[in-house]
């Protein structure tokens, strides 16, 4: 079937399965492989996109459902050749390694962020339980996500 | 790839309930409404339903609300956990708080997609709705081309993924009964692994009086066995009782005598009926502190 796909502020027009998952039209029919492909069940984390401001697993969303909605992938977080800062952060503070998690764990991020400028540690946590980072320990990942609503809310009082 | 292995030949967005009574009517279990689609996803993945030929998508059902008034609480079957989580009167330490605890799963990906519905109607004894609508005495209503129906949440549940729905009827909404005042529910799960099901899990709730006996309880276990299991041996022991630590130790032991929990990958039977007398325990005083505001 037939569907269009608002992606990253862009449309597609793709031909799809009937249970084709999200994660699979991203990445093998409009070439966006930021996402990345983990377990394919819904417990790794490294598919997270997010579908209006809703983090979800990209590998348990039918395509098909992501029309008429906003999806927003790693590919589309950069504006203006500048850097989310949650990018930024991740980069500062060394919360990369492998980088295999890295567009998951951001888009986690983002979701929190866009809700709550403020998160406690705790919340920070809590967004990131279903993603899965297998080199860094998290606590620089952590580190990241704090900075970032810190650099978040300080570009706000200046804009 | 799931997309390889599970091929349904239509996914078809409805947009009435008509619709829904008609494709269930028409396909039986050909057909699987898809909600949230998180524990859809898990049967697809295990090639559990290669049957499912059409998937009905109620998302722009109306379908997705919560609502309290004097009569009690009604709960679209479509709300999603994180809703019902958030829901003021949920979060409040009461008679509801068993259905915020019961809410609180993580990961968040799962938690702004599930949905209560869809965790009653998997007819899976490991997730968190069944054994705590069947505590708080909640109605499942539902339609089918046979008109609307009710079924109690302790009638509900008859197997592992087997409910008491028929093949042409949905559930729509949970009606959780008003409770009375000095009411406290707790839903308490006990984990291995952050991520994982629960080993085992209690839904309790009682009523108080003025002295503090105790007037209505309700024990459920989930995670037991291949259905939610009501202590009620249990519960004779605290009815018209004085909810001391005495009487909730005798009861927590009475509960050794009723349950019969199979050996699983989350624990044996021995190790799940120890964790069941101290999960008694503490969802009794939970509750009771709550019971007394």
């Amino acid at each position: 079937m037939k569907i269009e796909l608002d992606t990253n502020d862009r449309i597609y027009e793709v031909d799809v399965e009937p249970y084709e998952s999200l994660n699979s039209v991203l990445r093998d029919k409009i070439g966006l492989t930021g996402t990345k492909r983990g377990c394919d069940k819904g417990g790794c984390g490294a598919c997270t996109v997010l579908l209006d401001e809703l983090a979800v697993y990209s590998c348990m969303i039918p395509a098909v459902r992501a029309e008429g909605k906003k999806v927003t992938t790693i590919e589309g977080l950069a504006k203006n050749n500048k850097l989310d800062p949650i990018q930024d952060a991740f980069i500062k503070q060394g919360a990369v390694q492998c980088g295999y998690c890295t567009s998951g764990m951001i888009l986690s991020a983002k979701g929190l962020l866009n809700q709550n400028p403020d998160p406690t540690e705790e919340e920070i946590k809590d967004t990131i339980a279903g993603n899965i980072c297998r080199c860094t320990g998290y606590v620089k990942i952590v580190e990241a996500i704090t900075a970032a609503s810190k650099m978040m809310r300080e570009g706000e009082i200046h804009d | 790839v799931v997309t390889l292995s599970f091929k349904p030949d239509e996914y078809i967005k409805v947009k009435t309930v008509d619709e829904v009574i008609t494709l269930l009517q028409e396909h039986g279990e050909g057909a699987a409404i898809i909600a949230g689609g998180t524990e859809l996803h898990q049967l697809a993945e295990g090639g559990m339903i290669p049957q499912v030929k059409k998937l009905i998508d109620i998302e722009q059902l109306d379908l997705s609300y919560i609502e309290s008034s004097e009569e009690g609480i009604r709960i679209g079957a479509a709300t999603n956990l994180r809703n019902i989580m958030d829901y003021p009167l949920f979060q409040k330490e009461g008679a509801y708080t068993g259905l915020h605890e019961a809410a609180k799963i993580l990961p968040i990906q799962v938690l702004g997609l599930g949905t209560i519905g869809g965790n009653i109607c998997s007819g899976l004894p490991i997730l968190n709705f069944p054994s705590v609508v069947s505590m708080l005495d909640a109605e499942l209503k539902t339609i089918s081309s046979d008109g609307d129906g009710s079924i109690p949440a302790n009638e509900f549940f008859i197997d592992y993924f087997l409910t008491a729905l028929q093949p042409n009827e949905f559930l729509t909404e949970i009606r959780i009964p008003r409770l009375p005042e000095r009411t406290g529910s707790v839903f308490l799960p006990f984990k291995l692994l952050a991520m994982d099901f629960p080993t085992a899990s209690i839904a309790a709730r009682v009523t108080l009086s003025e002295d503090e006996t105790c007037e209505d309880v309700r024990i459920v276990f989930g995670s037991l066995g291949r259905i939610p299991f009501r202590a009620k041996r249990a519960e004779g022991k605290l009815k018209g009782k004085s909810l001391e630590d005495k009487t909730i130790g005798e009861a927590a032991k009475a509960v050794l005598k009723e349950i019969d929990p199979i050996s699983d990958l989350r624990g044996s039977a021995e190790y799940k009926k120890e964790l069941s007398r101290v999960l008694t325990e503490q969802a009794l005083v939970k509750a009771k502190k709550r019971a007394l505001g």
